[in-house]
C-alpha cells in the first residue's frame, strides 16, 4: 500500500481521504485511526468548520461547511493528520449479541449448510465462536458490517435478494456479517435473529456499536429470545448488558 | 405563547423538515432534512425565523392547516394557496407573503408552482420534539418529525408562535439561478471513460418518476465505464448532489434521505448553490450538467447565500 492517502473531492463540502480502493485490514486501520484522531480534534474545537467524518473500509469522508472553510485551508489544516497510524486509533469495546439460529429465524441457515459442506450446527458454532469487527455502520441507521467471516461461511450474496428481511436478522455475506437494525430490502443469507434493536431512537446513544468495536454471538434458544424480547418491549432492556465481561 | 396546528387534509408526503441531522451518519444515520434548503430558508426568513426552525414540507399538494389555541402565522414557500377566515370568506394567499390564521381559521395551499416542492413555515417554527439534534423526519426509521412519519389528517403538531408586527411579502417570485447544474467531478470520475463523461456533460436528461428524498433518477444516455471499471466501488460515503452510477449507467442524484454510504461509482456531486432547485425539479424536466472546479463552487455557494440575504432584506412590510 502506498504511504499517502489520496483526497478526493466529493462536492465543495466534503473530502473523501482514500486508503486504496479495496477492503483490506491495513486500509481499515488506517481509515479508522484518522477517524479516531480527527473527531477527537473536532470536539477540541481545533478543526473549524469540520461538521463530520465518515468512516468506511478504506476511506474516510470529511464533511465540511465551505462557508466557514474553503478546500484549500481544509487541506492544509488535515495535512499533519494524515499520516496518522493505526495503534493511534482508541480500542474499541466488546459487545456479545444474543442470536436465535432456530427456525422461521433461520431461512437460510440450511442452504448455507449445504453450501459450506457442514451441518447446520457446525455453521451455528462457527458463526458464534468468532469475533468480528465493526468496520463501519451505515446505509441504514446502525448496520454495522462485521467483518470476520470464517473461510469457510463465506459465500456470495444471494442472486435475488429479498425485497423485505425483517428486523433483528443475523446475516453472512462474503467476509461480512451483519444484523439488520430495520426492516429492509437484502441479499445477504439470514442464518439468525437478535432480539435486541441495533438502532432505538429513543436511546442515548441511539446506536451502541462503534466503528472499531468487536462483536461476538451468543447462541440463544427460543425461549430465551422472548425473554430478551420482553423486556426490550418493557423498556427495561439496557445495551450495557451486551458488553462483554473484560470490557465492563 | 404555544398554538397548535391541525392538519385536515395532507398529500403523502407532507413531513416536517429542518436543515437536517448532522454529526451521527458514522452510525448510518442519513442526515435528512429540507431538499430544497433555498425555499426553506427563505420562507424562515420572510417570518424572522432562524433558517433551521423547522417546517412542513410537501410534495406537490400541500396540507391543509388549521390553527389552534393562538394566532400562527404562515408562509407558503413554492406555491400559492388561499385562506379560510372566521366568518368563512376565502381569500387568495400568494406564495413568499405572510398571513395570520386566527383559531379556527385555515390555510389551504395549491399546488407547488415552479418545481415538485414546497414549505408551510410557521413563525417560531413546528415544535415538534428534536431526535439527536434535529426535528427532521426520516420516515425510513420512523425518525425525528411528527412520530417518525409523514403527516396526516388529525395530526396535531405545536407550534413557537410568535405572531407579532406588520405581514411581509417578497416583492417577486425569487429565484436561485437557472441554467445547467454545475457538478464538481469525482471521488469516482476515474472509473467513467473519457468519452462518456463528455457525453454527460453534452446531453440533456430527463427526471425520472421513480424519485424521492432517496434521491432523483436520471433518464438519458447512459454512461460508459473506463476499460477495466465497473459500477461497483468499495462502499465509501456520500454527500447531497452525490451522482452516483449503477451498472445501468443511468445516474441517480442522491437527496438528503440518501443512505450514509453507497457502494456505486460517483460520477461528481451537484455543487450546494444549485442542489435545492435541483431538489425542486419535477419527473420529465429536462436536466443539463456543467463541470466546475471546486473553487468555482465554492464561489457559487457564496453567492447563492448573498442572493438569499439580499432577497429576504428585499421584503417589502405590508400594510
Amino acid at each position: 500500500m502506498h504511504d499517502g492517502p489520496k483526497l478526493k473531492s466529493l462536492g465543495e463540502a466534503a473530502l473523501s481521504i482514500e486508503y486504496g480502493e479495496a477492503i483490506d485490514p491495513a486500509a481499515n486501520a488506517r481509515v479508522m485511526a484518522l477517524y479516531a484522531a480527527l473527531e477527537a480534534a473536532r470536539k477540541e474545537g481545533a478543526l473549524p468548520g469540520v461538521v463530520e467524518t465518515v468512516p468506511t473500509f478504506r476511506a474516510l469522508a470529511v464533511h465540511y461547511d465551505p462557508l466557514r472553510i474553503g478546500r484549500a485551508d481544509l487541506v492544509e489544516r488535515l495535512t499533519p493528520w494524515l499520516d496518522t497510524r493505526a495503534g493511534e486509533a482508541v480500542a474499541g469495546r466488546t459487545w456479545v449479541l444474543p442470536a436465535c439460529y432456530a427456525g422461521d429465524f433461520a431461512p437460510d441457515l440450511a442452504e448455507v449448510a449445504e453450501r459450506s459442506g457442514m451441518s447446520a450446527d457446525a455453521v451455528v458454532a462457527l458463526h458464534a465462536a468468532t469475533d468480528y469487527r465493526v468496520c463501519i455502520l451505515g446505509f441504514v441507521p446502525g448496520f454495522a458490517y462485521l467483518s470476520g467471516v470464517p473461510q469457510a461461511l463465506r459465500l456470495p450474496r444471494r442472486t435475488s435478494p429479498r425485497t423485505a428481511v425483517p428486523a433483528g436478522s443475523v446475516a453472512i455475506a462474503g467476509e461480512m456479517s451483519g444484523v439488520y437494525p430495520l426492516e429492509s430490502p437484502g441479499g445477504w443469507h439470514l442464518i439468525g435473529r437478535c432480539p435486541v434493536p441495533m438502532f432505538d431512537p429513543a436511546a442515548e446513544p441511539p446506536v451502541f456499536l462503534a466503528p472499531g468495536d468487536v462483536v461476538r454471538f451468543s447462541p440463544v434458544d427460543a425461549d430465551a429470545y422472548a425473554a430478551l424480547r420482553a423486556r426490550v418491549e418493557a423498556g427495561t432492556f439496557d445495551p450495557a448488558d451486551l458488553l462483554a465481561e473484560e470490557a465492563r | 405563547m404555544m398554538a397548535r396546528i391541525r392538519i385536515h387534509r395532507s398529500g403523502p408526503l407532507t413531513t416536517v423538515q429542518d436543515r437536517g441531522r448532522f454529526g451521527l451518519q458514522a452510525f448510518g444515520i442519513p442526515t435528512a432534512g429540507a431538499a430544497d434548503a433555498f425555499s426553506f430558508r427563505l420562507g424562515n426568513r420572510l417570518l424572522g425565523n432562524p433558517d433551521g426552525a423547522a417546517a412542513l414540507e410537501y410534495w406537490i399538494m400541500g396540507p391543509e392547516v388549521e390553527a389552534l389555541d393562538a394566532p400562527v402565522r404562515v408562509v407558503l414557500a413554492g406555491g400559492g394557496g388561499s385562506l379560510v377566515r372566521a366568518d368563512g370568506g376565502r381569500e387568495p394567499l400568494p406564495a413568499w407573503r405572510t398571513a395570520t390564521l386566527s383559531p379556527g381559521e385555515r390555510l389551504i395551499p395549491g399546488f407547488t408552482e415552479g418545481g415538485a416542492v414546497g414549505y408551510l413555515c410557521v413563525a417560531g417554527g413546528v415544535d415538534v420534539a428534536p431526535v439527536m439534534g434535529s426535528r427532521s423526519t426520516y420516515v425510513r426509521a420512523a425518525l425525528g418529525g411528527f412520530r417518525g412519519r409523514a403527516l396526516a389528517s388529525g395530526d396535531e403538531l405545536p407550534v413557537a408562535a410568535t405572531a407579532e408586527g406588520p405581514e411581509r411579502a417578497l416583492a417577486e417570485v425569487p429565484s436561485d439561478g437557472e441554467g445547467p447544474f454545475r457538478v464538481v467531478l469525482g471521488p469516482q470520475d476515474d472509473y467513467f471513460d473519457a468519452a462518456g463523461i463528455d457525453r454527460f456533460f453534452a446531453e440533456t436528461y430527463a427526471v425520472s418518476p421513480q424519485s424521492d428524498r432517496m434521491g432523483k433518477r436520471l433518464t438519458g444516455p447512459a454512461l460508459t465505464f473506463a476499460p477495466g471499471r465497473g459500477a461497483d466501488i468499495t462502499s465509501d460515503g456520500m454527500a447531497a448532489g452525490a451522482i452516483q452510477v449503477p451498472g445501468s449507467g443511468e445516474p441517480i442524484v442522491m437527496l438528503p434521505d440518501r443512505a450514509t454510504v453507497g457502494g456505486y461509482a460517483k460520477l461528481g456531486v451537484v455543487v450546494g448553490a444549485d442542489i435545492s432547485r435541483f431538489a425542486r425539479l419535477k419527473p420529465g424536466a429536462p436536466v443539463r450538467f456543467a463541470r466546475v472546479t471546486v473553487e468555482e463552487a465554492e464561489a457559487a455557494l457564496h453567492a447563492f447565500e448573498e442572493r438569499l440575504a439580499a432577497l429576504a432584506a428585499a421584503a417589502v412590510t405590508l400594510e
